[in-house]
């Protein structure tokens, strides 16, 4: 402190001291357990009366659980939609989804943006949340193998919300995404004070009105070969391996990394290892697994900044052998991490594009054999079964 | 007569000019502010409503003007009547046909006035000079504005150079959630040194520029009302700031009327949601106990009225380590850190 300030001080009796320790409150987790049926996931839950402030990310636990994140109120929101089964699949391609999703809010397809779509493994009914323009209402709307969409009715669905820490006073914004892990319901988050990587898990049963353990992560960033603090997971997914539970996350960077969710001790941050980078002027969209010629496969869908490479858009997607993620040895992570060959279609060995998701606004997987991808076309946004290679 | 029936199914004739059979189900349609409804208007309408397999989604169909798509909506019937509550509650200034049975009518809901245009009423940082590796502005309005594109009416300009950088925003809406606080980061990306993007484009500012903030007139409030009229904020860039503030440099004064004032180090990030502090400066007792006083913070500083008691009992500032300054550096670390 300055000279007069130490006498202002002295005077006043003022002292300016830095809190130690961070702010971050952690909970030691349980191992993932047996997934949970829709019946027994929501404790307290609440019936009638639900109304979504928004609905920025969507996903499915069992049991036709809908999972979403509710932006606008930092919370994650799980409806029991009763969506069962059995899958049957999209029977055709349904064109200009966005100008029949718009009319039915109201509005023309300039005036919808649509948020995110997630696909019920259960029913194979695609689930779609879009706004309106001007008013930002917002609807999850469901559309059937007959390419008939629909809102989902919620009057009589249970439901639950569950606000993440700090929430209500606006640390967190936006969740950029959320997924069923078992015996908890994992979310990532945006702060609009801090650049700052949030992972929250919210134990199964969720219950109504409950809270969630917030972990702070930080993953070393391949390309600049620096620890990265701050960088938001954009997408993630569960992962489980050897007993052990994992968050793999990519980031706006385009690193995966693996984040170790068991053993956490309260107050410690997760520590990400990287263990591929995808490549620069990327922004990750949605990640899913699937199971294919005696391998598991990551799929990142994506958004380049720059004119398309290898393909007719910008929007594209490559898959990651999961082997990958087993690595741990120095030798293959973090600043030795495998990077995709940008120059190539495919390569190195268990890294290529996938040419079935080009131009994918949205993408979910369906099966083992097939994803569903809402596509640009010339006639406006598509929706269609894709093949996974 | 084929011309009349396919006006009376579009509805641009009203039902008694389609002069229905009395063995067609006949309804009264109207509107209310929020919701739809189908009143049976004869017999057949009625069996139709009683009828046990009837779906009223087969019924009464309300469409937008020009659609072939329905709205969507939930429906209740009733004895005699059906309600249709759409997804999405009607607009002003839209033309609604309604559908049921052989009737139809059109409805068109007047346009509201013209509501005050949105404002620009606060925005963060408040300086005229900011790092070269500054990360994010604060943008307040005076009332809720249209999200889902808000890039297309964003924009930032060099003066300098006399052209718009392109990419210059990580393009993801962080609202606050009265939806009138935007948070507008800069790409980290590109504003954080050695990061791919920053080697493969280069940093969105330069030292020793120029720029303006641009908000495009032709941003929506929710009311439908758009801002009109532009709004800038230009501001100059100076040198990369790596260095973390320093709390002990602080500058600490209580005026005559027991007013404090605190002056940072250097210009700090607070957003205009929350200028009234308590998570991250507040006061307390000697003995640690925490003090009511609301602390006022703004870019280079804050301020707290402090009552004449509180004043002389040498009360403490606690500063939570999570404070940053413009480039991201907070006390406790810097926003640059090299792998351990």
């Amino acid at each position: 402190m300055t000279a007069n300030t130490r006498v202002s001080l002295k005077l006043f009796g003022i002292a300016a001291t830095a809190a130690a320790g961070a702010a971050f409150f952690l909970y030691t987790l349980k191992a993932n357990g047996a997934p949970v049926a829709a019946s027994s996931a929501l404790k307290n839950p609440q019936t009638g009366g639900l109304k979504l402030q928004s609905a920025s990310s969507l996903s499915f636990g069992p049991g036709g659980l809908l999972l979403v994140a509710e932006s606008g109120s930092a919370s994650v929101v799980a409806i029991e939609t009763g969506d069962i089964g059995p899958l049957v699949k999209l029977k055709q391609r349904v064109d200009n989804v966005s100008g029949l999703i718009a009319n039915g809010l109201g509005t023309t397809a300039e005036n919808l943006t649509i948020n995110d779509m997630a696909v019920n493994p259960d029913s194979g009914r695609i689930y779609i949340s879009a706004s309106r323009k001007p008013d930002n209402a917002t609807s999850v709307i469901t559309v059937d193998a007959e390419g008939k969409a629909r809102q989902l009715d919620l009057t009589n669905l249970p439901w639950a919300r569950i606000t993440l820490p700090g929430g209500t006073n606006s640390k967190v914004t936006r969740i950029t995404d959320v997924a069923f892990a078992g015996d908890r319901v994992l979310a990532a988050g945006s702060c609009n004070e801090e650049f700052a990587s949030k992972i929250f898990s919210l134990p199964v049963p969720l219950e109504h009105g409950g809270t969630a353990s917030i972990y702070s992560a930080e993953t070393y960033h391949v390309a600049h070969r620096k620890w990265e603090t701050k960088a938001p997971i954009s997408s993630f997914i569960p992962y489980e391996e050897n007993g052990q539970s994992y968050v793999v996350g990519a980031f706006a960077c385009t690193p995966i990394a693996k984040f170790p969710l068991n053993d956490l001790k309260p107050g410690s941050q997760v520590k990400g290892v990287s263990v591929m980078e995808l490549g620069s002027g990327n922004r990750p969209l949605d990640l899913f697994s699937y199971n294919k010629g005696g391998k598991r496969w990551l799929v990142t869908h994506t958004q380049r900044f720059h004119k398309p490479l290898f393909g007719p858009s910008n929007l594209w997607a490559a898959r990651v052998d999961m082997a990958y993620l087993s690595k741990s040895e120095p030798t293959a992570t973090n600043e030795n991490a495998t990077r995709r060959d940008t120059k190539q279609k495919a390569g190195p060995d268990g890294v290529e594009i996938v040419d079935s998701l080009f131009g994918a606004v949205q993408v979910d997987k369906l099966s083992d054999e097939e994803a569903i991808v809402l596509r640009e076309t010339a006639a406006g946004l598509a929706l269609e079964v894709a093949a996974l290679p | 007569m084929l011309l009349r029936w396919l006006l009376c199914l579009s509805g641009l004739l009203f039902v008694q000019g389609c002069s229905p059979s009395p063995q067609e189900p006949q309804f009264d349609l109207r509107a209310t502010a929020d919701h739809f409804e189908a009143r049976a208007a004869n017999p057949a309408a009625r069996r139709l409503l009683a009828a046990p397999n009837s779906n009223p989604a087969d019924t009464f169909q309300v469409f937008i003007q020009g659609a072939t798509t329905p709205l969507f909506g939930t429906y209740a019937t009733r004895a005699d009547s059906i309600i249709f509550q759409p997804a999405a509650p009607p607009v002003p200034g839209m033309s609604y046909r309604l559908q049921a049975g052989s009737s139809s009518h059109q409805h068109h809901i007047p346009a509201q006035q013209a509501t005050a245009p949105p404002r620009v009423i606060g925005w963060m940082p408040r300086v005229s000079i900011v790092p070269a590796n500054h990360l994010k502005f604060y943008l307040q309005f005076d009332q809720p504005m249209t999200q889902g594109d808000v890039w297309s009416h964003l924009q930032l300009h060099c003066e300098t150079d006399g052209q718009q950088v392109l990419g210059a925003f990580r393009e993801v809406e962080l609202w606050d959630p009265t939806g009138t606080i935007l948070t507008l980061w800069l790409h980290p990306g590109r504003q954080k040194t050695g990061v791919n993007l920053n080697q493969d484009e280069g940093p969105v500012l330069h030292a020793g520029k120029r720029y303006t903030l641009r908000v495009l007139g032709t941003w929506t409030a929710t009311s439908g009302t758009a801002l009109g009229q532009p709004w800038h904020l230009p501001f100059t860039v100076g040198p990369a700031d790596h260095q973390q503030p320093a709390p002990e440099k602080w500058k600490l004064n209580i005026s005559a009327e027991n007013q404090l004032t605190i002056q940072f180090d250097e210009p700090l990030d607070f957003s205009p949601a929350t200028p009234n502090t308590t998570e991250r400066l507040w006061l307390e007792t000697p003995t640690g106990q925490r003090l009511p006083t609301p602390l006022q913070a703004t870019t280079t500083g804050a301020t707290a009225q402090l009552d004449p008691t509180t004043a002389k009992t040498a009360p403490v500032l606690k500063v939570s380590p999570d404070i940053e300054d413009l480039a991201g550096n907070s006390i406790s670390r810097p926003f640059e850190r090299q792998m351990e």
